[in-house]
């Protein structure tokens, strides 16, 4: 494919634009000038007619002697986002600390490594604060609900 | 008749707190471990202000989102992170809150549920997962 290097300023745009592009870009593994780039194609390639747009896949599907199954599964793995994952740590300890504790830390945020409490606040930061002290691996934190809190129903 | 079959059961307290399951959210090198609601109906996951800078995420220099809830508005920014429930873990887009002293954090469709096969039989207090696909 031939191609062309073309340079382009863009005016206002509200302040922190660039940045949110870069941190979009960032968060599909592209640089930004490759994210941009991309995103002009993408433009580019939704005013063509959809035939037209499938051709290059279709004569390259037709070339790599991929069977319909092979070609499945490889769609199948591509939209799996899937990862490995280490087991989530037994939690039971945590859970029944906070069972027996609940009156006394209602309303708080609490930190715990198993039945140990590294730190209470109804201030959340001040608990990840303590969090980030602690030699703890990983913590678990969780608001304890109060008495006075209304039944939950979203945010 | 349909059949489904899940990969993993999760027991929960019956108490007005709603449906609390545990999450590990990693961003980078950081990880972190929270409770969270299940709420099937919220469009997309929120987590605090205070989860998304202990993991050392630039905020708002996410994908800004207006948020509608029962009490009004809330703005928050999305950000791609691992998220696990259980033993499934994948790459997903969740918001963060733009300011601090949210209550709770809540797993939704978009970043959550979407990924996921789910069944709740909440009279037993029983929730099931699968990934979406297994």
């Amino acid at each position: 494919m031939q191609t062309e290097t073309i340079q382009i300023e863009i005016t206002g745009l509200p302040l922190g634009a660039k940045t949110a592009l870069e941190e979009v870009g960032r968060s599909r593994g592209k640089s930004f000038p490759d994210y941009l780039r991309d995103l002009l194609q993408n433009e580019l390639l939704s005013e063509k007619p959809f035939s037209e747009i499938l051709e290059p896949i279709r004569r390259s599907f037709d070339e790599s002697g991929m069977s319909e199954a092979e070609l499945d599964t490889l769609f199948e793995s591509a939209r799996d986002k899937r990862v490995p994952c280490e087991p989530m740590p037994d939690d039971t300890r945590e859970m029944n600390w906070i069972e027996e504790h609940k009156h006394e830390y209602a309303g708080q945020w609490v930190a715990l490594d198993g039945d140990r409490l590294i730190a209470a606040s109804s201030i959340q930061q001040e608990v990840w604060d303590a969090v980030k002290a602690d030699p703890a691996t990983l913590p678990l934190v969780h608001r304890i609900s109060s008495p006075d809190d209304l039944p939950y129903i979203g945010i | 008749m349909t059949q489904l079959d899940f990969a993993e059961e999760h027991r929960y307290k019956d108490d007005k707190e709603g449906i609390p399951i545990r999450v590990k959210l990693s961003y980078g090198d950081k990880t972190i471990r929270v409770t969270a609601k299940v709420d099937p109906g919220a469009a997309v996951c929120l987590f605090t202000h205070e989860v998304g800078l202990t993991l050392g995420i630039p905020i708002e220099q996410g994908i800004p989102i207006r948020l509608g809830s029962l009490a009004g508005s809330l703005d928050a920014f999305g950000h791609e992170v691992t998220l696990q429930t259980g033993e499934i873990a994948f790459q997903s887009f969740v918001y963060f809150a733009k300011y601090p002293n949210v209550p709770r954090n809540l797993l939704g469709r978009q970043g959550w549920l979407r990924n996921l096969k789910l069944g709740l039989i909440d009279y037993d207090n029983l929730l099931y997962l699968s990934a979406y696909g297994s």
